[in-house]
C-alpha cells in the first residue's frame, strides 16, 4: 500500500506546520482514547450510577463517539495536510463545536445522574 | 562538514514535542486497554470463586468470560499496533532532528496515521463488546 495521491501534489509544507498538524491529530486521538477509557471505567467502576440499561447505553454512546472521533481526526489531518500542500485556506471543521456539545452534554447527563442517585 | 553554528537546533523543539505527543498517546491507549483487561480479570475471578463455593466441577469457562477474553486480546493487539507506530515514528523524528530544514519528508506517512485510527476503532469495538458482555 502506498501513500494517497494528494501526497504528491503541491509542495511540502514547512516541517513546523506538518508536525503541528500531526500533534493536533494525536491530541484528538487522545480525546478519543479518553472517551473509550471513560466509557469502560464508568461501566466497571460506577455500576450504581444508573439502571443497567441506561448505564450500558450511555457507555456505548461514549465509546461510539470515541470511534467516530478517531476516524474524523484522520480525515481532518488529511484535509489540513492537503490544504497546506496547495497553499489553500485551512478547511473549516465542525469538530470543535461538535466535541464541545458532546462533552457539555455528557457533563450535564452525569451531573443529573449523580444528583438523582438514590 | 557541518558545524553546530550552521545547523542550529530547532528552537521550537518540534520533533521532541511531537515524539512526546506520541508517548502520551501510547499511555492513553494503555490505560484504555488495561480497563478492558480488568473487566475480563474480574469476570474470571468471579466465576472461579463461584465454582469454589458451589463445589461444582466445570468443564470450561462460560461464553461471556471467553467473550471478555477475546475483547481483552483485541485491546492488547490494538495497543501493540499503536506502540509499534509510535516507536517507528519517534525513531524517525529523532533521526530527523539533525537537519530539519533540509529534510523534505519528516511528516508522518498517511498509512501510519490511518493504521493508528483503525487501531482505535478496533479498540472501541472491543470496548463496546466488553460493555455489552459485562451486563
Amino acid at each position: 500500500m502506498h501513500e494517497p495521491a494528494w501526497r504528491r501534489t503541491g509542495k511540502t509544507p514547512d516541517y513546523r506546520f506538518t508536525l503541528a498538524n500531526e500533534r493536533t491529530f494525536l491530541a484528538w486521538v487522545r480525546t478519543a482514547l479518553a472517551l473509550l477509557a471513560g466509557a469502560v471505567a464508568l461501566d466497571q467502576l460506577a455500576p450504581e450510577i444508573a439502571p443497567t440499561a441506561i448505564r450500558v447505553i450511555l457507555c456505548m454512546v461514549l465509546a461510539l463517539i470515541g470511534a467516530a472521533l478517531a476516524v474524523v481526526s484522520y480525515r481532518r489531518w488529511a484535509h489540513q495536510e492537503q490544504a497546506m500542500r496547495n497553499d489553500e485556506e485551512l478547511p473549516h471543521s465542525w469538530l470543535m463545536l461538535g466535541m464541545t456539545v458532546v462533552v457539555a452534554a455528557a457533563a450535564v447527563v452525569f451531573a443529573i445522574l449523580i444528583l438523582t442517585r438514590p | 562538514m557541518d558545524t553546530p553554528a550552521l545547523t542550529p537546533r530547532d528552537p521550537g523543539l518540534q520533533p521532541e514535542r511531537t515524539a512526546l505527543a506520541w508517548r502520551r498517546t501510547i499511555m492513553s491507549a494503555v490505560v484504555a486497554s488495561i480497563l478492558i483487561w480488568r473487566g475480563w480479570w474480574s469476570a474470571l475471578a468471579h466465576e472461579n470463586s463461584g465454582t469454589m463455593v458451589d463445589g461444582l466441577i466445570t468443564t470450561g469457562h462460560s461464553a461471556h468470560v471467553i467473550g471478555l477474553g477475546i475483547c481483552a486480546m483485541v485491546a492488547c493487539l490494538t495497543t501493540v499496533t499503536l506502540v509499534v507506530c509510535a516507536v517507528l515514528r519517534i525513531r524517525l523524528l529523532h533521526a530527523g532532528v539533525a537537519d530539519l530544514e533540509r529534510e523534505s519528508d519528516i511528516g508522518p506517512s498517511a498509512l501510519m496515521l490511518r493504521t493508528g485510527s483503525a487501531a482505535i476503532v478496533a479498540l472501541a469495538v472491543a470496548a463496546i463488546c466488553a460493555i455489552a458482555l459485562g451486563m
